[in-house]
């Protein structure tokens, strides 16, 4: 009962802070849509049409998006099949599980992503946390307060996800996983890395858990990192039932989300959307994405929150 | 169509399908058992157009058994077009063969046994399925009925034809001109999705050209395993590019020919290029040596288009402008037309279309030899070049690099480039947001 209360009042958090939806929308357009623009740029002319089946409307030519690949110039290398509607985003979640990275050239912008999301994070944190406006000025406080112990922390987090990916990953997906599918039917296999999936996924996101609360601990508790990581793993331990069921509920708004996302690829024309189409739904998923996120945020806030306040009574 | 057919059978191949090698009843048995494990089986007795009837037999794997409709259905739609391409199917009954999904690769199979691997996740829109079911029987024609030392030359022309197949099918299920929809794999290659987008075309990714266009310069006497998918691809759009440049009509009827007329012998890739000129009544050395005989790459260009005012034109009244085209072969082999040689200052064969068109809406078309490393064609006319292109209806499919084949002097639509640049950005500000899990 409290888990629920404690997400929905998340939730409210959030629903009263647009504004913190709308940084985080604002950094991915300022980190995304320059090398957006720069692609189109690069692009060449489209491909020989006769080459392609007349159809109404024109599909993409994917022997052209090919030819791009392999001869393009520049961003154009980048463009490939795995931008298609929601096989683009269950693509990425995929590779975040499948430990494949990005194209060398693609960290630049994600690293740029992260400095500029752990400069934000402080004051999106504050803001949720007190529930109501606090001010730009207090938000860029809170932010600058907070950004370089986030930065080591989030430098300390990334060690330990590569050391996860470097062993448990390899250990799991590698001859564990050909151990148990050897001469098996391709179902059983299925089950078999559904479960590996589990495990791997579980530890990810429990470290994910720790982190996230160590950052409170850090932008709420003024905690140095090394505190702020030991109030990260009691919290989680503490409450984990609370810590699984937010991870639980954010996860079914995924699924929904890319249900929904999937399902407008079969109304009448979504298959080749149109301009406004595609700018539309893509940003509606984004938008979703960082939504769902904020609200994950908000709950933990909660939680640490009420968390806080009990220990400060007792 | 079928009267050309019936030419060639008079001239080209008098003999009578003889000597097809015999057909083991227990081959198909015989691989179950080395294979092992559990099987599901069904049968369909099938009667092709043409009036004959094959007994068909679906081994799958258990978890494969709702495959069983698909794959007869484009095994019935294969043996009837194949039948009517070539020659009639020699056997009455048809195996075929779904090995373990973990099994490294699909042999060639028998006389009257195809195998192939399919997937539990099959989607209905993705022909991988029924890709293999076409290649695996294309190859009952060749390779199998016709014995074939050149194995480059087996695999292009089945994977030629099964996607001449498929484009059959996926115009029946879900009538549209298309190969199949692009397929993706998540979860380990566990999950697919076909991506309904992404619709493919018979004459690019049909014949895997973007196997070919990784790999250009194959050695196709090379005999290792590796080499194979690029040497099929590589002799599959040699196919093409002939299907393209001589008309399905004439080609259809050298398959037809050699088929025939090589029914349980042997046929070699010199044998079958020459029954494959003698049917189209053209002279084709030009081509096959080129593309088949040695690892050369084939690469025009327009290397340069430019449109200027000209005070001192002949355009009559009103403004004049001088147009200027610069071709080049940037690749060693040529696609010339004929291998007759050029005579002095005049070219020898108009293989190579070029397209130019101006601003007030003319058209020209121009041809060249393509023997040369360079050629400038210069236009004089009232209004200025807006466009060039070489090669405009894609005959030659072994070009490596198609996006210099055109060059244009007017500002492109923006409609293509932006819907790709707005896909891609999602996609980025999406990929941002998966690494955020770990930020």
């Amino acid at each position: 009962m409290l888990t629920l209360r404690t997400w929905f009042s998340g939730v409210w958090r959030v629903v009263c802070a647009p504004s913190a939806l709308l940084v985080l929308y604002a950094l991915t357009l300022v980190v995304a849509v320059p090398l957006g623009a720069w692609m189109q740029r690069s692009l060449p002319a489209p491909g020989v049409p006769d080459l392609v089946a007349a159809n109404d409307p024109p599909a993409p030519d994917i022997d052209w998006l090919d030819e791009v690949f392999v001869h393009g110039p520049g961003p154009a290398r980048f463009l490939t099949p795995a931008v298609f509607g929601v096989a683009a985003p269950i693509g990425n979640l995929d590779a975040v599980l499948d430990g494949s990275r990005p194209p060398l050239p693609l960290l630049t912008p994600i690293i740029v992503f992260f400095v500029c999301w752990t400069a934000v994070w402080g004051g999106v944190i504050a803001r949720l946390a007190n529930g109501a406006r606090i001010g730009a000025r207090a938000a860029i406080a809170a932010s600058r307060q907070s950004v370089v112990p986030l930065l080591v922390l989030g430098a300390a987090g990334g060690i330990a996800y590569l050391v996860l990916y470097l062993t448990l990953h390899t250990a799991l997906f590698g001859p564990l996983y050909d151990w148990l599918i050897a001469g098996a039917l391709e179902r059983t296999a299925f089950s078999w890395r559904l479960t590996l999936t589990a495990i791997f996924g579980g530890v990810l996101l429990t470290l994910g858990q720790v982190l996230d609360f160590a950052k409170l601990a850090i932008i709420l508790g003024r905690a140095t990192v090394p505190q702020a990581l030991n109030d990260g793993v009691r919290l989680v331990r503490q409450q984990w039932l609370a810590a699984v069921a937010f991870l639980l509920f954010n996860g079914v708004g995924l699924a929904v989300l890319f249900a929904g996302y999937a399902a407008s690829e079969f109304i009448p024309g979504g298959s080749v959307p149109s301009l406004w189409r595609l700018v539309v739904g893509g940003q509606a998923l984004i938008l979703g994405r960082l939504l769902l996120r904020l609200v994950l945020s908000g709950a933990q806030v909660d939680l640490y929150l009420r968390v806080r306040a009990q220990r400060e009574t007792t | 169509m079928v009267l050309a057919a019936t030419v060639v059978w008079i001239v080209a191949a008098p003999a009578a399908a003889q000597g097809v090698p015999a057909l083991d009843p227990s081959a198909a048995d015989q691989l179950r058992a080395a294979l092992g494990g559990k099987w599901v089986e069904r049968q369909f007795p099938l009667t092709l157009t043409s009036g004959a009837t094959c007994e068909l037999r679906v081994w799958l794997q258990p978890d494969h058994a709702a495959h069983a409709d698909r794959i007869a259905d484009a095994a019935r739609e294969a043996l009837d077009q194949y039948s009517a391409w070539f020659t009639p199917y020699p056997y009455d009954r048809l195996t075929i063969v779904d090995v373990p999904w973990q099994s490294p690769e699909v042999a060639a199979g028998t006389a009257g046994v195809v195998l192939i691997r399919a997937r539990w996740l099959q989607p209905e829109r993705s022909l991988t399925l029924e890709a293999q079911v076409a290649r695996g029987i294309a190859r009952q024609w060749w390779g199998t009925l016709v014995t074939m030392p050149d194995r480059y030359l087996a695999d292009g022309l089945a994977e030629y034809a099964h996607s001449r197949t498929l484009e059959r099918i996926f115009d029946r299920r879900h009538q549209r001109i298309n190969y199949s929809l692009l397929e993706t794999r998540w979860f380990g290659g566990l999950v697919p999705w076909a991506i309904r987008a992404a619709r493919l075309d018979r004459q690019t990714t049909g014949i895997n050209r973007p196997v070919f266009r990784r790999n250009p310069a194959i050695d196709l006497s090379d005999r290792s395993a590796a080499a194979r998918p690029a040497q099929m691809a590589k002799s599959a759009a040699a196919i093409t590019t002939l299907e393209r440049y001589l008309g399905w009509p004439a080609l259809q009827r050298g398959l037809s020919a050699a088929a025939r007329r090589y029914a349980g012998q042997s046929m070699t890739a010199a044998m079958f290029f020459e029954i494959l000129g003698d049917a189209a009544d053209r002279e084709l050395s030009w081509f096959v040596d080129q593309a088949f005989g040695q690892s050369s790459t084939y690469d025009y260009a327009i290397a340069d288009l430019t449109s200027v005012a000209d005070a001192t034109g002949t355009c009559g009244a009103g403004p004049c402008y001088r147009t200027t085209v610069v071709l080049k072969r940037l690749g060693e082999a040529v696609f010339a037309g004929t291998s007759l040689p050029p005579v002095g200052p005049f070219e020898s064969g108009r293989a190579l279309e070029i397209e130019v068109r101006f601003a007030d809406g003319q058209r020209s078309e121009d041809h060249w030899d393509g023997r040369a490393a360079e050629k400038t064609l210069v236009y004089h006319g009232p209004a200025p070049a807006t466009a060039a292109r070489i090669d405009p209806a894609g005959i030659l499919l072994l070009d490596v690099n198609r996006l210099n084949n055109s060059r244009t002097l007017a500002p492109a639509s923006p409609a293509a480039s932006l819907s790709w640049s707005v896909r891609w950005t999602t996609w980025l500000q999406d990929l941002l947001l998966s690494s955020a899990v770990f930020f």
